[in-house]
């Protein structure tokens, strides 16, 4: 007869996985799925990150207390801050890849605000109020968009609060990525991974941009760690962080979920080894917390613009095994290709390729007999790298040299340098030739990779960053907040609360834009659109999904050259035509008469704001 | 109860025959004459002219007192830098940080904010006692035209004059001053209520204090709720100090904080009475009665928050009545402001500035006091406190509580409105604070009481301040502030010139900008002035701001008669903004030649 200290654990974990298999798969229609992720998944990413905290701090909570800063070793800490400083000092602070960091920092902003998962494509000023009118749910995890949230609730609302928090994250990384090297290789080996990630524009790219790479990475390093603590301790808390780092992990990418198995593998090897199922009723509450996750996959798995198929017309399924041959190909050319072109690190990719090689070499040799700690965690990993670098090949938008895709390529690098610091201290025993070694990543540093950080040309050639930088200036400097925005991606305007309307919304109440123009309700109506131009004409036309329609007379106020065949036009509405009558902006008409007795008068502001509110675009 | 009475009453009496007779006789005199002067000897409107000229040196007086007095507490009470210990001092910063975070620094309140900026102004410039509704540059110097004594009590004001005496006028100079006090209160806070439970019980209501929007709504503007809370904490303190060991300059001290609190807001008056208590109670335990020569001062110094009560008794004006209300306090308010009173206290929802969760864990310590006050056995298990500290605060509970009763009459007192919920502020204050007492006399019998408090706090915290604060609607909605901004980006981005603001809304935010301003009734009256001073280049720019009003569902509009110029001028509309129904509008004036001939000297 088992206590029912032992037992009811594991009668906690088979209920919720009971509750999680009938709702996540069966119960509901996509729809209130739909309503629930967006509901409950702040909440869920919230007990799961408060649960990690605590494990965390049961499992470390005694070193952390007994922690002098004299145990931190100088010379690592130089490093970490000179990386750091190399790595943020010749790029600007700001928004890099279009819609991502757009999408995660207005899902921030939903539960800053409202606690909810939405993406808000709608908002207006409701008498001096910013209100949110309609969001959607994105496909992306939450964690990222929940961290950037807590630095909102503490610090305020802003919407580079993003770039701020990965500036922390990339800092935090390479002071475990120095810790990692310490453990695995000694102090050298700490230093060369330091060097090893701040030979990388592409880490100092998403460093000072407001993506969720920077988590992706760190929470991978993370678990690798806590697999290390579990595979060593072997204890419920130890346990449990592993449990909720890997949970947390599988929300900040959606690819991370592959890094599951090797967790689960360590997990269910030490059960194993011990012959001993150690729970606890943390975990037994693992599968209530997954629910919205469950209920976003499906959400992403059923939405075919998830995939972003669409924006590829040539394809027609996400994954194939006939995508590999030419993604390998792309592969190749952005892991050697001239730094001045692609932001990779040479360096990784000479040094990781070789230590790949042993690192094989090594497991043949040992009968992959696994080791415990640290280092048999890193070979645990090592598969799930693999997989995920397999899985990205196979992906029909795997290019890793698309200036959009790279940043895909940056788990592959972690998986890289880990090996490389794996395998360091058995192919090179010589003090000197590693200080040696160190000295040469130095070197490159200083003469490969910033150069290529101060020009950043592999930035330069990216078109759709240039408009969204431009709107984000435009919005930050304008001194009238007062006014609507006509724009597809309208989310960026409702990040600096300025109401804004996708076009779609437009074109289909033109009634609406006309009311509003009348009534003077916004100090102006203005549209943003793409503009192709046609190379050998010269003709300029409006982008099809930028295309407002006749009813708008538009006065262009700004219109710039992104390269030959594209621009960007900013104009204001002048005048829009409904059922024959046209409405001009900037004329108020109004008579003399003498004022209404007081509730008349609020009588009738009543009538006119309800009638305002059904009129918002 | 009834031997606790008697005693006292003995005690008194007893304390009575041994005081020096004729310093007794002296300070009963003084009583009686100080009531002749406060309500016998002007009429009101006499009163208010007496405070516009005299009130601000009287109020010098006051406080230079209060300096003096405080000094020499401190140097008699050995306290110093140190006295709040390092984790008083972190606890502070950290609250204050948060609390001045937790909203946006700007001005909130409808009219009162302006109506103190500018007699601020006043006091600043001439030292008159007066809301400044015309000034005008004459030859580079700023001089007041017409100011009228408001009904607001003008202690905030004289401080705020301090700070422009000290630093330079400027209009945000409100704001400062109430971030400024706000690590001032929370000293007090920690303070009071460590002296009284320990530190557990500071940290308790200072975390209630932190999850409470209305705090942070108050601590950010510039009105003067947070100078009013943090002069009654300073008193409350004082009274403690004095009932631990009680000696003349602690009394005195204690007596001149108190009217200073009489004069912060119109209803503070109503704590002198708590303070009398506290002396009279504490004096007939001790059966001695420490009259001095000096404390027939005191009652005169009750003297101008009196009057101002009976300036503004006198001027229906300044009562603001709405239409079909005939008097200030009716019970026909009540019905209406309780229900408001229940919606503010336990909403859980945005738009009110309330913490639902203060008011449950007020209703459990009361609950949990209960329970000590009728089981013995549960009364002998808990954490006893400081008597002394403790009682000096239940009368000013005491009268807080009857002044909230008294807004529940009020024409005005509905707390769920925007611009009265801030009337709730001190009792709140005082429900955090008998939350944290109450918190540190259970917190060593009960044993989970401080994770599960704690997990509770960080999880209402999260789920219901955070985003109350976050979208701070309360503060968002109130059309004066969005008005004000609007006003000061346009007067930003217009070239420098010698201007004139017509407006047919308040001057008040002009003038606090050191606008020349004029209300539309003025410019009417006085137009062969107005167009007189553009003629002879006095104001080389005309602004008029207007309002257009809805006419009907479709937003057509109309301007009001009364907004309308005495002539026709050519407008050149520079800014149009909607602020909530309204469309407001600022315009230039272009007067032809013919229009300024024979005005003045033609």
């Amino acid at each position: 007869m088992r206590s029912p200290g032992v037992l009811a654990p594991r009668v906690l974990l088979a209920i919720c996985l009971l509750v999680m298999g009938i709702t996540g798969v069966y119960s509901f229609e996509t729809s209130t799925a739909h309503g629930i992720i967006a509901y409950s998944g702040y909440w869920c990413v919230f007990a799961a990150f408060g649960l990690w905290v605590w494990s965390l701090w049961r499992s470390f909570g005694q070193r952390v207390v007994s922690f002098h800063p004299r145990q931190l070793d100088p010379v690592l800490v130089v490093a970490v801050v000179g990386g750091v400083g190399v790595l943020i000092i010749h790029e600007t602070l700001g928004f890099k890849i279009i819609m991502d960091e757009i999408m995660l920092s207005s899902a921030s902003m939903g539960m800053h605000y409202e606690r909810t998962a939405y993406c808000y494509f709608r908002g207006n000023d409701l008498l001096g109020w910013f209100e949110f009118v309609q969001g959607d749910l994105d496909k992306r995890p939450l964690f990222f968009p929940f961290l950037t949230s807590l630095l909102h609730d503490f610090s305020g609302f802003r919407p580079e609060n993003s770039v701020y928090l990965n500036l922390i994250i990339g800092t935090v990384f390479l002071s475990v990525v120095a810790w990692v090297g310490n453990r695995l290789a000694g102090r050298t080996g700490g230093l060369l991974g330091v060097l090893l990630f701040a030979s990388l524009p592409l880490f100092s790219q998403n460093m000072t941009g407001g993506g969720f790479e920077l988590l992706n990475l760190l929470m991978i390093l993370l678990t690798v760690i806590l697999a290390g603590r579990w595979l060593s301790r072997r204890d419920e808390d130890s346990l449990a962080s592993l449990v909720f780092s890997g949970i947390l992990m599988m929300q900040v990418r959606y690819e991370s979920a592959l890094f599951v198995l090797p967790v689960a593998f360590v997990i269910v090897l030490v059960w194993l080894q011990d012959k001993r199922l150690v729970l606890g009723w943390r975990i037994g509450v693992v599968p209530l917390l997954l629910i919205p996750y469950v209920f976003q996959l499906r959400y992403v798995s059923t939405a075919e613009r998830s995939w972003q198929l669409a924006s590829r017309p040539a394809y027609s399924k996400p994954f194939l095994l006939e995508y590999i041959p030419n993604n390998l190909g792309h592969a190749f050319g952005f892991f050697f290709g001239l730094p001045s072109v692609q932001p990779n690190s040479l360096l990784i990719s000479v040094i990781g390729v070789i230590s790949v090689l042993f690192f094989v070499l090594l497991l043949v040799r040992r009968r992959a007999a696994l080791e415990k700690g640290l280092t048999g965690a890193t070979q645990i990993f090592a598969l799930g790298f693999l997989v995920h670098f397999l899985f990205m090949m196979a992906y029909f938008w795997g290019q890793f040299d698309d200036p959009v895709i790279r940043r895909l390529s940056l788990p592959t690098h972690l998986g890289l340098v880990l090996v490389s610091l794996v395998v360091l201290p058995e192919l090179i025993s010589s003090v000197r030739i590693r200080w040696g070694g160190v000295c040469a990543a130095i070197g490159f540093v200083a003469l490969i990779t910033m150069p290529a950080l101060s020009r950043h040309q592999y930035n330069d050639s990216y078109r759709p960053a240039k408009t969204i930088a431009w709107r984000i200036n435009f919005a930050k400097n304008t001194p009238r907040k007062d006014v609507l925005v006509i724009d597809t991606q309208s989310y960026l305007w409702l990040l600096y609360h300025i109401s804004a309307t996708p076009v779609k919304a437009a074109q289909m109440k033109p009634e609406a834009i006309q009311y509003h123009i009348r009534n003077k309700t916004f100090a102006d109506v203005l549209v943003f659109q793409h503009i192709d131009v046609d190379a050998a004409t010269g003709k300029a036309t409006v982008e099809k999904d930028d295309e407002l329609g006749e009813a708008f007379e538009l006065e262009t106020l700004w219109e710039q050259r992104l390269n030959e065949v594209s621009r960007f036009r900013f104009s204001r509405v002048r005048s829009v035509t409904v059922g024959g009558v046209t409405q001009r902006a900037g004329e108020i008409q109004y008579s003399v008469s003498a004022p209404l007795d007081l509730p008349v008068q609020r009588g009738l502001n009543g009538e006119f704001l309800i009638n305002y509110m059904r009129n918002l675009p | 109860m009834r031997a606790w009475l008697k005693e006292s009453i003995s005690g008194f009496i007893e304390a009575l025959g041994k005081a020096h007779r004729p310093t007794l006789l002296a300070c009963v005199l003084a009583v009686v004459a100080a009531l002749w002067v406060a309500y016998c000897s002007v009429d009101g409107v006499v009163a208010g002219q007496l405070i516009r000229q005299w009130g601000y040196w009287a109020l010098l007086v006051w406080f230079g007192a209060f300096v003096i007095l405080l000094s020499q507490v401190w140097r008699e009470s050995g306290l110093g830098v140190r006295s709040p210990g390092w984790g008083g001092w972190l606890l502070v910063v950290a609250a204050s940080v948060w609390t001045i975070r937790c909203d946006i620094v700007a001005y909130k309140i409808l009219n009162d904010e302006l109506v103190l900026q500018n007699t601020s102004l006043n006091m600043h410039l001439t030292r008159e006692v007066g809301t400044v509704y015309k000034f005008y540059s004459v030859d580079g110097e700023l001089v007041p035209m017409l100011s009228i004594l408001d009904k607001r009590p003008y202690f905030y004001a004289f401080c705020l004059s301090l700070v422009h005496d000290l630093t330079g006028y400027r209009p945000t100079n409100g704001m400062f001053l109430n971030l400024a006090l706000v690590p001032v209160f929370f000293l007090c806070v920690v303070t009071v209520a460590r002296r009284i439970a320990g530190m557990a019980a500071a940290v308790a209501t200072v975390l209630l204090l932190c999850s409470l929007p209305l705090l942070s709504q108050m601590a950010t503007c510039a009105s003067m709720e947070m100078h009013n809370l943090t002069v009654l904490m300073l008193t409350v303190l004082a009274a403690q100090w004095y009932a631990e060991r009680p000696g003349g300059v602690r009394l005195g001290y204690l007596c001149v904080c108190t009217a200073l609190l009489s004069l912060c807001r119109y209803e503070s008056v109503a704590y002198a009475a708590a303070t009398l208590l506290v002396l009279l109670v504490l004096w007939s335990r001790r059966r001695e009665l420490p009259v001095r020569w000096w404390l027939c001062l005191v009652p005169f110094l009750f003297v101008p928050a009196v009057w101002q009560g009976r300036y503004l008794d006198a001027s229906p004006m300044h009562w603001e009545l709405r239409a079909g209300q005939a008097s200030r306090f009716d019970v026909s308010y009540l019905a209406g402001n309780l229900g408001g009173a229940f919606t503010f206290f336990t909403n859980l929802g945005i738009k009110q500035p309330n913490s639902a969760f203060l008011s449950l864990v007020t209703v459990l310590c009361i609950g949990g006091l209960s329970l000590c006050l009728f089981i013995p056995r549960i009364r002998r298990v808990v954490t006893p406190t400081r008597a002394e500290t403790l009682y000096p605060m239940f009368p000013y509970i005491g009268v807080c509580f009857g002044l909230l009763a008294l807004v529940q009459f009020y024409y005005w007192g509905r707390l769920d409105d925007a611009m009265a919920s801030r009337f709730s502020l001190p009792f709140l204050v005082f429900c955090a604070l008998f939350c944290g007492i109450c918190f540190a006399m259970w917190k060593p019998v009960v044993r989970w009481l401080m994770p599960v408090s704690l997990a509770l706090w960080g999880l209402n915290l999260m789920a219901f301040h955070v985003p109350t604060v976050a979208n701070h609607f309360y503060t968002s909605t109130t059309f004066s502030r969005v008005q004000l901004d609007w006003e000061a980006s346009v007067l930003s981005m217009l070239p420098p010139a010698r201007r004139l603001v017509i407006s047919d809304g308040t001057v008040l935010g002009w003038i606090a900008r050191q606008t020349p301003a004029v209300s539309m009734g003025e410019a009417h009256r006085r137009w062969a002035q107005v167009k007189e001073s553009v003629r002879n280049g006095t104001f080389t720019e005309v602004l008029v701001e207007d309002q257009l009003e809805v006419l009907n569902a479709q937003g057509d509009r109309y301007l009001s008669s009364e907004s309308e110029l005495p002539e026709a001028v050519r407008r050149e509309t520079v800014s149009v903004k909607r602020i909530g129904p309204r469309l407001h509008r600022i315009t230039r004036l272009h007067f032809t030649e013919a229009q300024l001939a024979g005005v003045g000297g033609r």
